[in-house]
């Protein structure tokens, strides 16, 4: 029989993704990918799995996966209650499951995104290039329950040395903990007056009940009176601004156009860091400089 | 030469915009696409343009610093003309103007005081152009909506908009490409397909296209629904100009 997982019990949102789907937009098509490419790649990195290999991605509540295979396999992410028949799974530390072993992953008691990677990782045919779930990209958005995943060739331990020795994990996983994300301008920050950006630079902001893989969106509320723009383009990390004056923080799964201000844009590792943020949860932005223009604007000569 | 001003900004890491002041145009439109052109032909990136802006994603291997990138970007544009316009696709698509088939058919026409045959009429006259795609995978947007069929969006979105749905908001009309909430006005309904990702080709509309749209009655969308249902039907494709 091919080497597999089983999926006993699915979880709250529980996915399959890899880095995600690039050379598609034009047709619309969202990106996709890992929500916290930190922690996927980490996870990866300690399976020996090339980086973009594909993993599950699980949200507040894991799933409950069956081997029929021996394989090593770690999950990272967010601080999760797991285990593999009675022993107890940490994160960040590579296990070898038996075939017929279940691994139970609960509840995330940090954060809220954990990644399983198993060594050889998950074997799908791809769509449009990318394995990652998106309706009507692909048929489903999440697992179901006593779906059957092939798992490739594992490479764990294949060359002396290549395991990856975390000598100082906290280091690796503090920007689970973090609240502060850095931001850049956006295209339209220059239409924020002055005390909308003070507010930006100064306040703390709470994520809103309204947080899922295409975006998070703030609590706060903010009166202005900045006009929609023409439809542009968008990517993961843009917050627009709506019209009734709340952020609206774009994810993984967001579309590639939109029509509300764009006034920031988040580092990629802010990206991971509010993929580990749920509603309630505090965040403040902290503004890098812009880049300068060696011309002045519209001036070509 | 027209197009020189254009406003490039850094959108965080890996991203850059380059935005044009111009109103969205048939002209604009083919110099965005030579610019996109040019633009890849030298870097490995992901490139997407909208009304008036193109954005390059993921750039990489540049060792390039970012004033020579922003350099290098106004030297291509500086040196681009526009795609030469005389051929194009045009996609027919048949449209049943009923209210059985368009949810706000009835509403829309008394807001804008129009007979259903002045809507089918100035509806299906235009050659729209398929600017770019956006919102849903396959959504086009169009340019090209008779004045006299502009309407402010619905004040409540609606949740459920169904897939083959034609509708007009503010100064554009589209067709959505699957079940979407939607906060444009529906006023009928395509039994064909828009996007299938089976295919080679998923859409089969690529900016520069032009869409037609032509009135059916119920039978004959009956028709067409039962044959896409056993195989996915594109719109019917001729060749413009040339």
């Amino acid at each position: 029989m091919e080497d597999s997982i089983c999926i006993l019990r699915t979880g709250f949102y529980t996915s399959i993704q890899d880095e995600g789907r690039f050379g598609y937009a034009h047709l619309g098509i969202p990106e996709s990918g890992a929500m916290d490419k930190k922690a996927m790649q980490l996870a990866n990195r300690l399976v020996n799995n090339s980086l973009d290999a594909t993993v599950l991605e699980y949200t507040l509540v894991g799933p409950s996966i069956q081997f029929h295979c021996e394989r090593h396999f770690v999950i990272t992410g967010g601080t999760t209650v797991a285990r593999l028949g009675s022993k107890i799974i940490k994160n960040n530390v590579i296990y070898r499951a038996r075939a017929g072993d279940v691994l139970e992953i609960n509840k995330i008691t940090e954060g809220c995104r954990g990644y399983i990677a198993i060594a050889g990782g998950l074997q799908l045919p791809d769509v449009l290039e990318s394995k990652s779930m998106y309706i009507p990209i692909t048929d489903i958005a999440t697992v179901e329950k006593e779906m059957h995943i092939s798992i490739g060739i594992s490479t764990y331990g294949t060359l002396k040395g290549a395991r990856l020795k975390i000598e100082n994990k906290s280091q690796i996983t503090s920007y689970i903990q973090e609240n502060t994300l850095n931001v850049y301008r956006g295209p339209e920050y220059e239409l924020l007056d002055i005390e909308f950006r003070n507010y930006i630079a100064t306040s703390s902001f709470t994520v809103s009940n309204l947080w899922n893989r295409m975006a998070v969106q703030l609590k706060e509320t903010i009166t202005h009176s900045i006009p929609s723009i023409t439809t542009g383009p968008v990517i993961p990390g843009t917050i627009q601004l709506t019209p009734s004056g709340r952020m609206m923080i774009l994810m993984k799964d967001c579309q590639t156009t939109g029509g509300y201000p764009r006034i920031l844009q988040l580092s990629e590792n802010a990206i991971s860091i509010l993929a580990q943020k749920k509603q309630d949860d505090n965040i403040s932005f902290l503004l890098s400089g812009p880049y300068r223009s060696v011309f002045h604007d519209g001036v070509t000569e | 030469m027209q197009y020189q001003e254009v406003h490039i900004f850094k959108l965080g890491e890996n991203a850059w915009s380059l935005q044009w002041q111009s109103s969205p145009s048939r002209e604009l439109l083919q110099f965005l696409l030579a610019v996109k052109e040019n633009l890849q032909k030298e870097f490995d990136a992901e490139i997407i343009h909208t009304y008036t802006e193109i954005l390059l994603k993921r750039v990489r291997g540049a060792f390039l610093s970012d004033a020579v990138l922003e350099v290098r970007f106004r030297e291509i544009i500086k040196s681009t003309t526009p795609l030469s316009d005389q051929k194009a696709n045009i996609h027919r698509i048949p449209v049943c103007y009923e209210s059985s088939f368009g949810e706000d058919l009835e509403s829309y026409l008394k807001a804008i005081s129009l007979t259903l045959g002045q809507l089918i009429e100035l509806h299906t006259k235009p050659l729209y152009t398929v600017y770019f795609m956006g919102f849903l995978p396959g959504f086009p947007y169009l340019d090209g909506l008779d004045e006299r069929l502009y309407i402010e969006r619905k004040s409540v979105p609606s949740q459920r908009v169904k897939k083959g749905s034609v509708a007009i908001g503010g100064k554009q009309t589209g067709i959505y490409p699957q079940d979407s909430p939607g906060g444009w006005y529906t006023i009928g309904h395509s039994p064909i397909t828009l996007f299938d990702v089976s295919k080679q080709q998923p859409s089969p509309c690529v900016a520069g296209d032009y869409i037609r749209f032509y009135a059916i009655d119920a039978t004959e969308h009956t028709l067409l629904k039962e044959q896409n249902e056993i195989e996915c039907v594109f719109p019917i494709t001729e060749v413009y100009g040339g």
